[in-house]
């Protein structure tokens, strides 16, 4: 998710996602994925076993779906750096008015028609059934903020959107246990003509206690 | 029957519960060890989490009839909480917990819940 730097009562919260590391996953994959999905298909052509030949088709599904994730991650990461979020005031206190400034350095030309945001608060509750582990979710919160049009590239490249957001004073907090968690996240997207769109996810940390 | 003396129902993170713990057994018992513990558990649709943030063992005595246990207990409650919350998949609750541990018969336990609530600002 996000790494992050504070200083002076701010903190600045990069998405690792954005990176060459968020690639990997997704390269490893899209190769285990097509390996599998070519050896059956090769099994399935030597015995010219129906079964199988119609098994490889079903592993093609896989492989095909993740080599479209794996480009698509190739394309934004050729096109964007990782994006950051300058958040203000850091740490978070319940009923806090947040400001958030949210930069991703585009390279190259890129017609970015929206920078849309929102803010998320999200419980989470892992159980097992049998041998099986679920996680359900539930969302608590989910403000959209205002989607800021056809944004420029400033001197150095880089798009900004700025946001002004309250917590509730209700909370809750963030919340982390082995089981059961409360996130609160903001993800920022960016909507680009000719380009696949991106997102940014940011985890922010509200602590138990109530803004003056 | 034990008994809970809570300073208050409601404590900030960071702060620290005060009570009492009192019990008065009907015959004359001997105790062999007395614990009070406090933590959080989580209840609902996940597996339960918990945790122990307070235990505190006290020595055996022997009480007479009509005599009387009285243990004061202070417990700090972690800056970082969690706070008593009840959402719609989780709840977390607080308790302080006494047992008493009694050689030859039932041991006695008894559990009173408290509200752990955000504390004011520190900016």
């Amino acid at each position: 998710m996000a790494s992050h730097e504070t200083r002076e009562g701010r903190c600045v919260l990069v998405d690792k996602g954005d990176m060459v590391a968020g690639l990997v996953p997704w390269l490893a994959a899209a190769l285990i994925s097509g390996v599998v999905a070519f050896f059956v298909f090769l099994m399935g052509r030597s015995t010219g076993d129906f079964i199988l030949s119609l098994f490889s088709l079903v592993s093609l599904a896989p492989a095909v779906w993740f080599n479209y994730q794996f480009i698509r991650k190739l394309l934004v990461w050729m096109r964007f750096e990782a994006g950051e979020l300058e958040v203000t005031p850091w740490p978070i206190q319940m009923g806090d008015t947040v400001h958030l400034r949210f930069r991703r350095r585009v390279n190259g030309k890129a017609a970015v028609r929206w920078i849309e945001g929102s803010l998320e608060c999200l419980e989470s509750a892992g159980y097992t059934e049998g041998t099986s582990r679920t996680t359900a979710t539930h969302l608590v919160l989910n403000r959209k903020f205002e989607a800021v049009a056809d944004p420029m590239p400033g001197p150095d490249g880089a798009l900004e959107a700025e946001w002004n957001v309250e917590i509730p004073p209700e909370g809750p907090p963030s919340f982390f246990a082995a089981n059961n968690r409360i996130d609160w996240k903001v993800v920022a997207n960016l909507v680009v003509d000719g380009w696949p769109d991106d997102d940014s996810e940011f985890a922010l940390t509200v602590i138990p206690e109530r803004a003056p | 029957m034990i008994e809970f003396a809570l300073d208050s129902p409601e404590v900030p993170v960071g702060g620290r519960l005060k009570g009492t713990v009192r019990w008065a057994p009907a015959a004359e018992t001997k105790i062999r060890r007395l614990i009070i513990k406090a933590g959080w558990r989580t209840e609902g649709r996940g597996d339960e989490d918990e945790q122990e943030v307070f235990r505190a063992e006290h020595p055996g005595q022997t009480v007479p009839a009509g005599g009387l246990v009285s243990v004061a207990f202070e417990v700090p409650i972690p800056e970082d909480g969690p706070i008593t919350y009840e959402g719609k998949l989780i709840r977390i609750l607080w308790a302080v917990e006494c047992e008493l541990d009694i050689p030859w018969a039932s041991d006695e336990e008894k559990s009173g819940p408290f509200r752990v609530v955000p504390r004011e600002s520190s900016r």
